[in-house]
Order: C-alpha cells, then sequence, then structure tokens
C-alpha cells in the first residue's frame, strides 16, 4: 500500500502515527483501516467501559428484628420462635403478632399510594426557616421514569424509603427503592458553611445513616458520622438503585450552577459547576466521569442501549460557558460535535451539541 | 479572552523514532466589533489606463466614497506608472479624491515601495482594519517579495485586482499571496467596480488587524508548509526551524476562527511528554506536545484529530487549486467525503472546496478562494458579500 502523497510504501510505523513518516501525509480513517488489514493488524475495538452495577433483583438478606428486651438479634428458628410467641433468649413475649414486623432493613414496601405524599413534594421553593436553619435541597433524580425531574430533599432529616417514596412518584420506584433503608442518608449544611443571617454561601453535605446497601458520592461509599460535601455534577447514589445530583444549594444567596447539561439519550441532567464541564467518557485520571457514569446507570435501568456512550471518546471535548455563550474545545474526539441554537440570543435559549449517537442540552 | 490550540493529527507517537506528521492551529477571537477601515488605493495610471480604463478608475474610487466608506473609514490613494507618488492622503467620505492622468510604463516595485513609506510614515495601528487594494491592468517586473511581505508589518493586507488580459495574474496572485490577500480578476473595465465591491465587504467585517503569530520551535523540530486556512494563504516560504519566528497572518473577520495547517518533523520523540512548539496569538498560547510511547496497542487505538485532518486537507486543496492543479485536488476531495458520516465538519468543507474547484474561471476561482471562511463552530463556507 502507497502513500496517496509521496508513493512511498507504507509500514507499520506509519500505522501507528496515522501519517506517512517519509511525507508527513494524514492516512485518513478508510485507509487507517485498509493498511491494518494490509498489514495483519486486527481491527480496533470500540473502548470498554466500566459498568456500575444495578439489581433488579436486591441481595436478599436474612430477616432479623432485635429482641426488644435483650437486643439480642433474632435470625432463622430463633426469629421463627419470635414471630409464634417470644424470645428465646429472655423469654420476652411478641406483643405484635399478627403484625409486620419481620421486614428486613432493605426490603421495607413503599407507599405506593399518590395520596400519601406528604408536603415534602409540594415545597417547590427552598425556604429559610425563621432561625435560619434551611429546609430543603433542590436534587435532580438521575434514575428511573423521572429521570432529570426536580426533587425536593428536605435538610437535617433522616431521608429513607418512605421518604423517597413520597419524592418519586411513579410505580417503577416501588421496586427500586428496596434497597434504601428506612433511614438511609441525611442531607445537611457542611459546617464550614458561612451563614450570616439569612445569606449563607451554602456546601451541601451528604451523611450515610448506617445504611445496609450504603451511600455513595462519585462512586465511592462515604461512611462515618461526618458529612461528605455534594457539589455540582457529583453523582449521589443511594443504595445502588437511586442516583441523583445537585440542582440548587439551598439558601437564601445559594451557589448557582454556571449551566445545566442534559445527555438526551438517558435524560441523566446535571449542574455544572464554574464554566467548564468536560464530556469525554473518562476524567484526568483515567475513572469514568460522573455524567457518563449515571447515564450509563440510567440506560440499563431503562434496559436502552448503553453502548452509545462507547461512541464518545475518552477525552471527547469540553464544554465552555464563555461570557453567557456556549463554545466547545474539541480533543480527541473521533466526530466533531455539532451545535445548534435556536436564537443565537445570549442567555436565553438552550444549545444543542450533536456528536452521532450522542446529544446534549445545555441550558443556563 | 482569545484562545488558541495546536494540535497534530494524533497526539501521541512512537518513542525513540523521529516523527513526520501534520497539526494544525485553531484560533478563536473574543472580539464581535468590526474595525473602521483603512482602504490605501495603490492604482495603475500607466498610458493602458487612458481612456475608459481612467474613467473606471474615476468611477470606482467616487463610487467607494460615495456609497461604501462608513463615516469611521478612511481612503487614500498611490499612484504609479513608471515611478509612483501619494497621490490623496488619508481622507474621510466627505473628503476629495483629485482625478488621475493617465501615461507611461508600469512599475510595480516602485508602487509597492511608495505603499511601505507611506505606511511606514502613519505606523501600525490595530485598532483598524488595514487594506491595500493594489489595480493593475499591465506587465511589470516582480516586485521585492520582502518588500511586498512588509506590508503585513503594519497591519495592513493587500489584494490585487487584474484588469483586462494585459495584466500580469501570476505576479498579481504572488503579491496578493505575499501580503495575505487575495486576488480579483476583472476581465473587463466593468468588473473593478464590483471587484472594488468585494474587497470593500470583506474590510467591512475585519474585526482583527493582520494578528502576528508568536512561533517558538523546540530543538530538533522543524515546521514547513504552514497554511493559513480555508483561504489557502502561505504563512511561510521554507522551513521555520528551532527558535523564535513571528509571523503575519490574514485579517480575522466577524464569527470566523482562524486556522493554520503545518507539516511538523521532529529528530526525535522521547519518551512521555515532548513539547514541540509554542504559538502566540492576540494574547493567547498555545503548547504543542505529543507524548512518546512504545505501547503500540494505545497507539493503534488513539483517535485521530479529524479537525486536523480537514484543516491539512483544506490546505492541501487550497494550495493545490492555487496551483492550478485541479487533478490532485479533486482527489483529496474525493478522500476527505469519506468523513462525511462519521464528521459533520466534513459536509462543508467537501461542498465549498468543490464550489471553488469548479469555478468558470481561474480569476472566479481564485476570488471565491479569498471568500472562503471558517466558522467559530468549524464549518467551512463562502462568505457572502
Amino acid at each position: 500500500m502507497k502513500c496517496f502523497d509521496c508513493n512511498s510504501s507504507l509500514s507499520k510505523i506509519d500505522l501507528l502515527n496515522s501519517s506517512c513518516q517519509t511525507c508527513g501525509e494524514i492516512l485518513l480513517p478508510d485507509d487507517v483501516d485498509k493498511l491494518r488489514q494490509f498489514l495483519g493488524v486486527s481491527a480496533s475495538k470500540p473502548p470498554e467501559i466500566e459498568n456500575p452495577v444495578i439489581e433488579s433483583t436486591p441481595e436478599v438478606i436474612p430477616d432479623s428484628v432485635d429482641c426488644p428486651n435483650c437486643n439480642t438479634p433474632l435470625m432463622g428458628d430463633d426469629l421463627a420462635n419470635w414471630e409464634s410467641g417470644s424470645c428465646i433468649y429472655c423469654g420476652e413475649p411478641n406483643n405484635a403478632i399478627g403484625s409486620t414486623t419481620t421486614q428486613s432493613d432493605d426490603i421495607e414496601p413503599t407507599p405506593s399510594h399518590p395520596d400519601n405524599r406528604g408536603s415534602i413534594a409540594e415545597d417547590s421553593e427552598i425556604r429559610i426557616s425563621p432561625d435560619g436553619e434551611l429546609d430543603f435541597c433542590s436534587m435532580i433524580i438521575n434514575v428511573g421514569p423521572m429521570v432529570g425531574q426536580s426533587i425536593k430533599i428536605p435538610m437535617g432529616k433522616p431521608i429513607g424509603r418512605n421518604e423517597l417514596a413520597k419524592l418519586l412518584n411513579d410505580p417503577w420506584y416501588q421496586g427500586h427503592l428496596n434497597r434504601v433503608s428506612s433511614e438511609h442518608f441525611m442531607v445537611v449544611i457542611m459546617p464550614d458553611t458561612v451563614i450570616l443571617e439569612n445569606y449563607t454561601n451554602d456546601k451541601i453535605g451528604v451523611m450515610d445513616l448506617g445504611s445496609t446497601n450504603g451511600t455513595y458520592i462519585l462512586g465511592e461509599r462515604i461512611t462515618g458520622t461526618s458529612a461528605t460535601e455534594l457539589r455540582y455534577g457529583y453523582d449521589l447514589n443511594i443504595g445502588g438503585n437511586i442516583q441523583m445530583t445537585l440542582e440548587l444549594a439551598a439558601g437564601a444567596n445559594p451557589i448557582v450552577a454556571g449551566f445545566f447539561i442534559t445527555h438526551d439519550q438517558s435524560g441523566v441532567r446535571w449542574g455544572v459547576e464554574g464554566n467548564t464541564q468536560h464530556l469525554g467518557r473518562l476524567d484526568s485520571n483515567g475513572e469514568m466521569e460522573r455524567w457518563a457514569a449515571m447515564a450509563d446507570l440510567q440506560l440499563r435501568a431503562m434496559a436502552k442501549d448503553e453502548s452509545i456512550i462507547a461512541y464518545i471518546s475518552r477525552r471527547h471535548m469540553e464544554v465552555i460557558l464563555d461570557d453567557g455563550r456556549i463554545k466547545v474545545n474539541t480533543f480527541e474526539g473521533k466526530e466533531e460535535p455539532e451545535i445548534n441554537q435556536n436564537t443565537g440570543a445570549k442567555d436565553v435559549d438552550p444549545y444543542f451539541i450533536t456528536l452521532g449517537k450522542n446529544s446534549f442540552l445545555v441550558e443556563f | 479572552m482569545p484562545s488558541i490550540a495546536a494540535n497534530l493529527v494524533k497526539s501521541v507517537a512512537l518513542s525513540n523514532e523521529p516523527l513526520n506528521s501534520r497539526g494544525a492551529i485553531t484560533i478563536h477571537g473574543d472580539n464581535e466589533n468590526e474595525l473602521p477601515m483603512d482602504l490605501l488605493l495603490v492604482l495603475d495610471i500607466s498610458g493602458s489606463m487612458s481612456g475608459e480604463g481612467e474613467r473606471v478608475l474615476l468611477d470606482s474610487v467616487v463610487h467607494t466614497l460615495d456609497h461604501l466608506l462608513r463615516p469611521t473609514d478612511r481612503i487614500a490613494v498611490i499612484t504609479f506608472n513608471n515611478s509612483a507618488s501619494l497621490h490623496s492622503n488619508w481622507t474621510d467620505s466627505n473628503g476629495t479624491i483629485p482625478g488621475f492622468s493617465t501615461g507611461g510604463g508600469t512599475n510595480f516595485g516602485s508602487a509597492i515601495n511608495e505603499v511601505l513609506t507611506f505606511l511606514g510614515s502613519h505606523g501600525r495601528d490595530d485598532s483598524r482594519a488595514g487594506i491595500v487594494l493594489f489595480l493593475s491592468d499591465g506587465h511589470s517586473s516582480m516586485p521585492n517579495e520582502e518588500n511586498v511581505r512588509t506590508i503585513t508589518e503594519f497591519g495592513f493586507t493587500m489584494h490585487t485586482i487584474g484588469v483586462t488580459s494585459g495584466a500580469n495574474p501570476t505576479f498579481l496572485q504572488n503579491m496578493a499571496d505575499l501580503a495575505r490577500g487575495f486576488y480579483f480578476d476583472a476581465p473587463g473595465f466593468n468588473d473593478v467596480k464590483k471587484a472594488f465591491g468585494s474587497i470593500f465587504n470583506y474590510g467591512k467585517t475585519v474585526v482583527y488587524s493582520a494578528p502576528d503569530l508568536d512561533v517558538e520551535i523546540s530543538d530538533g523540530v522543524v515546521l514547513s508548509e504552514l497554511i493559513q486556512t480555508p483561504q489557502g494563504v502561505n504563512i511561510h516560504e521554507g522551513d521555520l526551524k528551532p527558535g523564535h519566528h513571528t509571523l503575519s497572518l490574514t485579517h480575522m473577520v466577524k464569527d470566523s476562527r482562524g486556522e493554520l495547517a503545518f507539516k511538523i518533523s521532529a529528530d526525535n520523540v522521547t519518551d512521555g511528554d515532548n513539547l514541540l512548539a509554542t504559538f502566540q496569538c492576540l494574547g493567547a498560547k498555545a503548547e504543542l506536545r505529543v507524548r512518546g510511547t512504545l505501547d503500540e496497542t494505545e497507539l493503534l487505538e488513539a483517535p485521530q484529530n479529524i479537525d486536523v485532518t480537514l484543516i491539512t486537507k483544506t490546505g492541501d486543496v487550497t494550495t493545490l487549486l492555487k496551483k492550478g492543479d485541479e487533478h490532485t485536488a479533486t482527489k483529496i476531495i474525493t478522500q476527505i467525503k469519506t468523513l462525511e458520516n462519521s464528521h459533520p465538519g466534513a459536509s462543508s468543507v467537501t461542498k465549498t472546496l468543490t464550489e471553488v474547484k469548479d469555478a468558470k474561471s481561474d480569476g472566479e476561482r481564485l476570488e471565491t478562494l479569498g471568500r472562503l471562511t471558517t466558522t467559530k463552530d468549524g464549518k467551512t463556507k463562502i462568505r457572502e458579500d
């Protein structure tokens, strides 16, 4: 096979550099494929991505209940004895025979009646109570049929499957909230947040409350009694199946995201802190970008084709908010994004970035 | 802030080996305000321009004053035959320009010298878009190339108009290239006014006046064939060797991005990070780096930068079309077409390059090349006048 420009014979080193090493002529992708075939070099494979785990059937954990008198965990035959009358260890009678006392922590049924929704979902604004405490934090649910929608998480209160069931008003979630403990996590204001009268520079934190299936931020399980900071674009995963991200830090003077991006195919939406968002699959440490991890989980949860994310290069491009307009820098993307805006007006209309099988909506 | 990026077609290369590759620089300005224009007319008043030519010249100048100049624009006139002189100093649309008297031969060299003397007496002003419009219907020896190139150092670019078949399109094209401008073919005197309009409309869209590109090349690295695309303006003849170089680019027009294609060779790529060159333009800086690796699988899987590919191929095609090599240009356009399915920007490139290639005459082709531009999102198009 000869070089298009200088007619010299192409070799493996030309293939490796995608250019003729005699004259520098670029080998176009089709030429590269032909040269691979000519030289007997195996065809390239799409990059593999590490998929997070979503389990449609939760791990079965033995039912147990603590004896209210001696606090002994009662399981198996001990539990059967308790259910039939009393604790085998201390003789404490079971006064609640006939009621549902044997639910394990992570399979408690979810309230299914919409009417049961309390005041949580009805509150649409972040409020500040008279003593300056912040009541709600606005989050974006990024899994299931409600993907991309806002929910209001009460601040400073234990949140578990009952609270989430009131917020996630779709039957799909009933089967997926069973990995959420009854008191699973709590959203708080970080201790070092500056609060001046009614004005705050909020830093939102999340604490795990000893849940069975864990609370994850950026894919890392959070533990201990101190809160872990949750920032824009960070994915908060509750128990493995429920993922969300910060929409608006609570407070009268909140930190506002620079802009929001929605991955159209998955519906996953997230806020961008500052003015730049990398839209490649991997971050600078080679770890999966969190938006890609969220999109992947959602696509698989909804039985959609998750492989489309592999069409985005590891370090494909970055979106930059510049004076009210969106710019895109492409790094190593095999495909150049196409950017469209309805009117081109600053700060008004969303931008659409199309990239082969993927597209993104950028909103201010 | 303006931004600049420099990339190779592949950002990784085989370690402990020399490298021959292609790369591209892209420049995004942040100024959206058109600059006021300084239009310097350099007009041939040799004997062959007498009669109809003289009338058309006057008509074109009057048309420019009355209909084209904006309140903030200025115009000056240098006339030349065997020698050159300043005919009219800077004036705005309220000023008048005396009539012309024709006669004598044609001396491009003296005209260029007079241009340099005139521009030198006023100095460079980056807040204005400087445009020289050089018009001739005759033959002359080629002026000193370095002198022509020096025009850009005053922030001016020079466009040339060849009138009637008596003009020397080769020299005029060459002069336009050297001064980062474009050649306009005016087969008849009536085409002159159209060329004036086209050049003026271009000048009205300038947002950066012939910006400098500072290049620092690392040891063992050579850059060559530096072409500003999509117009195919040759920015430097020969090799750029290690050290510092300052190059003048052509004007940047509104809503466009600057693009330069280049060839690069490095004596040796070391394992890990290699700094090949740094580029500075409009206060922004970019480093051209390549990462050396011995991992062949990584090299094979490293993606090709298609933007770089399109910029360099566009530079190849436009350079070939200027040389009249339509055959090879067509082959490259066909090559680029293979990218259309996977790369949306390729369609606009092949469409516009095909339009240029299919121009009815050499003059129209060169004029269309001069009107090529790349939008900020990387699409190539022909600028509407």
